[in-house]
């Protein structure tokens, strides 16, 4: 689960708009990309980078920096594409960012990034969600190259529930559970798991009349869920202290909670799971093309998704398997996404927030 | 002969009401201490936890995260840009504060309402405001975002306060002291060095302690008017989307903590030595309160 957004952040659009620096908010072309010739020399420049702080970490850009000896890479860091909309409409320069599909709409309305072209990435379709309208732009024009992803599923306790008795989203309303069940409260999944489990199919994209469909079986249910979890932590604790046996869940909290000695495991559900997909993109003012393209070479390729799996994230290049212990295989296998539904911000955002209120609220 | 009458014993029920008041007010002191100081306790406590999950039941003692915080050249660095920022804030905010704040209460010229007025209108205004404010104006004056500019919006943020913090101390402080030391031959330099300063030490103790942490700790400037060097409460928000570095980021956090609560004991113990004469319980009020009593 990744901290949601502010409505402050919200606010910050409107209110950075008329700040926009030059080059940004005009749509631009696909990016022109470097020769393969000029891929393979070393970068050199400045190189700007906006993204989270735990995917640019010194283990993820060591090799790198190594390999651009002359490229003065320099990070700054966000906590969401929201605020990192409103920073970059307010006029701040850089030339690649990294964007979440479940969050970057401020950065596409804003006109924000820069297609890219995928043919000067070498694994480009190797890479799980390579193919996925999400990565692209409404004229079929990829957006960013897919570099993690967190796939959302249940969590499930072992030692209360035999292994292989749950395998659907169905089973977090299954009253053999009830009261020992746990929900994560979100309400882009909240509302997807629920939509999954009543048979509808595109749970990131539901209309108004599936939203309240939706909404009508949850708050039907809602005595089901001995608590709605706020945060990973929370619902480490509800599975820990034992009052929950059961929850919607991310790979990585189960993974966490297994660290710590809690006999749970974590099961993709038959309806498909829910994932978060993050890659990098150029924004609209980006200068430093060549060496973009290079440092998103760099992140598609075995050896960075290797480095990105031991810091606990899906390997999102299936190539890099081969170069993890094989205790981590099995957790960073992009197999897990194959049947992955990503989570984009829906059409009726707003719609979905409501009706999640209105649960909540009893 | 008879036996000394015994003096009766207070009945039970009175002596309960008598301590009530008393129990009462330990109670409320204890429950306030604990809303206030819990949530850092724990912190500090469960970065000594043997485990990537902040709860109970205590899996065992390590110091592995703040070896694993001191490893990361991002939380070092950050921590050095936040504490360079916020030495250099709290120093020009102080100078100019103190500055401003003398001119506020010591001299009269017209509009001096309205300056005082508006500065002070800085302070009601949200941060969130301040730094798209500060982003935005970086941006058309073409200022590349770095530290500096950081520092220059905490800047604005510290400095109304200083200048309410000193302002408060100058008002309360009596000037028939200064024109007693005038009267017997002080010049303008001794009557400030040997009577204003020690008399509004507390204040600037306390504007410093304030400046220095709303620097420090300020996300929302620092994010929005930062540049590629970020600052410590940045770095912690960038790396919050996932659980498992929150040990680190308690391990961080507990130092700073520790760090400030000495930098205020040791303010406290500066500003008892020098208003010796003026009773170390007084001193402490004042550092406390900003000298507004």
């Amino acid at each position: 689960m990744r901290p949601r957004l502010s409505i402050a952040a919200v606010l910050l659009l409107v209110l950075a708009a008329p700040g926009c620096g030059d080059g940004y908010g005009v749509v631009r072309g696909v990016a022109p990309a470097p020769s393969r010739e000029e891929l393979q020399k070393p970068a050199t420049g400045t190189l700007r980078v906006f993204a989270y702080g735990d995917t640019t970490t010194d283990e993820m850009l060591d090799p790198f920096r190594e390999a651009n000896p002359d490229l003065d890479l320099k990070i700054a860091s966000f906590n969401s594409n929201k605020a990192a909309a409103a920073k970059l409409a307010g006029g701040f320069e850089a030339d690649v960012v990294e964007v979440c599909t479940d969050e970057m709409e401020p950065l596409t309305a804003r006109a924000l990034l820069r297609p890219l072209d995928p043919d000067a990435i070498t694994d480009f379709d190797r890479l799980a969600f390579s193919d996925s309208d999400d990565v692209r732009d409404v004229a079929g024009n990829v957006l960013f190259v897919p570099a993690s992803a967190g796939p959302h599923g249940l969590i499930v306790n072992t030692e209360e529930i035999e292994p292989g008795t749950v395998d659907s989203y169905t089973d977090l309303f299954d009253p053999l559970y009830a009261g020992n069940v746990a929900l994560e409260s979100s309400d882009l999944t909240a509302l997807g798991v629920s939509a999954m489990a009543i048979g509808l199919e595109n749970p990131m994209d539901l209309s108004l009349d599936e939203i309240s469909e939706t909404e009508d079986f949850l708050a039907s249910k809602i005595g089901q869920f001995r608590a709605l979890a706020e945060s990973d932590a929370s619902m480490v604790n509800l599975f820990k202290s034992g009052e929950v046996v059961l929850a919607d869940g991310g790979r990585g909290t189960a993974q966490d909670m297994i660290e710590d000695g809690i006999a749970v495991e974590w099961v993709p559900p038959k309806e498909g799971v829910l994932s978060w997909v993050c890659g990098l993109a150029f924004t609209s003012n980006a200068e430093n093309l060549d060496a973009g393209y290079k440092l998103m070479n760099y992140y598609a390729s075995p050896q960075a998704q290797a480095i990105s799996a031991e810091s606990g994230f899906i390997a999102m290049n299936p190539g890099a398997l081969e170069l993890l212990p094989p205790e981590l295989r099995a957790d960073a296998d992009p197999a897990t996404l194959d049947t992955a539904i990503p989570q984009t911000q829906p059409e009726f955002s707003e719609a979905y927030a409501r009706a999640w209120q209105e649960v909540e609220a009893g | 002969m008879s036996a000394a009458p015994v003096a009766p014993s207070r009945p039970l029920g009175l002596r309960v009401r008598r301590r009530l008041p008393g129990i009462g007010s330990a109670l409320l002191v204890a429950a306030t201490m604990l809303i206030l100081f819990g949530p850092v306790l724990m912190l500090a406590l469960f970065s000594f936890n043997d485990s990537t999950i902040i709860s109970l039941p205590w899996e065992g003692f390590t110091t592995r995260w703040y070896e694993q915080a001191w490893d990361t050249r991002l939380a070092r660095e950050s921590v050095l840009n936040s504490l360079v920022v916020a030495s250099i804030v709290t120093v020009l905010s102080l100078v100019l504060g103190t500055m401003a704040a003398w001119g506020l209460t010591r001299l009269r010229f017209p509009g001096r309402g309205a300056i005082a007025g508006l500065h002070g209108s800085v302070l009601v205004v949200p941060w969130l405001i301040i730094g798209v404010a500060g982003l935005m104006f970086f941006s058309e004056v073409k200022v590349p975002l770095s530290l500096r500019t950081v520092g220059v919006m905490h800047l604005v943020v510290t400095f109304p306060l200083v200048v309410a913090i000193i302002s408060a101390g100058l008002v309360r402080f009596s000037r028939n002291l200064e024109e007693a030391a005038v009267d017997l031959g002080a010049s303008q330099w001794q009557m400030l060095r040997y009577v204003v300063l020690p008399q509004i030490g507390p204040s600037l103790a306390a504007a410093s302690i304030f400046a220095f942490a709303w620097s420090f700790n300020n996300f929302e400037i620092s994010f929005f008017t930062g540049g590629f060097e970020q600052t410590f409460p940045v770095w912690v928000f960038s790396i919050l989307r996932q659980s498992e570095n929150l040990p680190v980021v308690n391990a961080v956090s507990t130092v700073i903590a520790f760090a400030q609560v000495l930098a205020v004991f040791g303010a406290w113990r500066l500003m008892k030595r020098l208003t010796r004469n003026r009773g170390g319980d007084d001193a402490l009020k004042d550092l406390m309160t900003g000298a507004v009593r």
